[in-house]
């Protein structure tokens, strides 16, 4: 019998953000972050431009950015372009951001095929966030 | 390997930000600011292009450029001397406003001073 997956959602602490708007959270499957694995991908100055971006989107209500898509038109979830290669996919749920994926975009556009793939993933999270914050 | 995980969050978000992080929270907060503004009053990029004299392309690239030098070496030197500095939105309109009362003030005054001086 196949073992059941396991998740868990980390918070994250910002020493510069004292009273964040929204909790983020990065989703871990069966001790995996698939966020991690693609911010370890990435050069120094890369992380920092993302670290500030995701602190920002915490802190400022309704933050705007040329590298921030709250929401797809088709699906219900985000993404954060910050290089226009490296994609990172968020969700929200109330007033928390679950940062859930991570895809490299090899051809000029991720197919609707990966972003169907997304949206799956996207609803484990938010089904297993529930269960866990309840 | 949860351990890990931990360390690795913390190593990239539990950190005090240098001064390249504090660049960066000034270029997201100046564009936030920036397109907060342009929705509320209708502006498109390509109107910005516009009025900036430059191509749309331009514009575009514009939005997604890393900061500058001297936006580093800025936050460099205010770290180094113990200063914050951060991004704060003025009333453009009420400042012009101002700068203009004040002039016209002073035109006034310095008229009728003139007209004393002078009667």
């Amino acid at each position: 019998m196949r073992k059941a997956d396991e998740y868990r959602f980390e918070e994250l602490q910002f020493k510069d953000t004292v009273y964040p708007i929204k909790q983020v959270f990065i989703a871990v499957k069966n001790g995996r972050s698939a966020v991690l694995e693609g911010l370890k991908c990435l050069s120094e100055n890369e992380v920092k431009e993302i670290k500030s971006i995701i602190k920002k989107m915490a802190s400022i209500e309704n933050f705007r950015s040329p590298k921030v898509k709250w929401r797809m038109s088709k699906y219900k979830y985000g993404e954060i372009k910050p290089k226009g290669k490296r994609i990172f996919f968020f969700q929200k749920c109330g007033d928390n951001i679950i940062l859930f994926g991570y895809r490299l975009k090899k051809k000029k556009s991720l197919g609707d095929k990966v972003y169907r793939a997304l949206d799956k993933e996207r609803q484990e999270y938010e089904r297993e966030f529930e269960r866990y914050y309840k | 390997m949860n351990e890990n995980l931990k360390d690795t969050i913390n190593d990239i978000f539990g950190e005090e930000p240098d001064a390249e992080e504090k660049a960066w929270d000034m270029i997201h907060e100046f564009y936030h600011l920036v397109l907060t503004k342009m929705e509320g009053d209708g502006i498109t990029r390509a109107d910005l292009a516009r009025k900036l004299g430059k191509s749309r392309a331009s514009v575009s690239q514009m939005f997604n450029k890393i900061p500058n030098l001297s936006i580093m070496k800025m936050m460099e030197i205010a770290d180094a001397v113990g200063l914050e500095i951060s991004l704060k939105e003025s009333k453009r309109d009420c400042v012009e406003d101002g700068v203009r009362k004040r002039r016209n003030d002073f035109l006034k005054t310095g008229l009728l001073d003139g007209l004393r001086m002078g009667g």
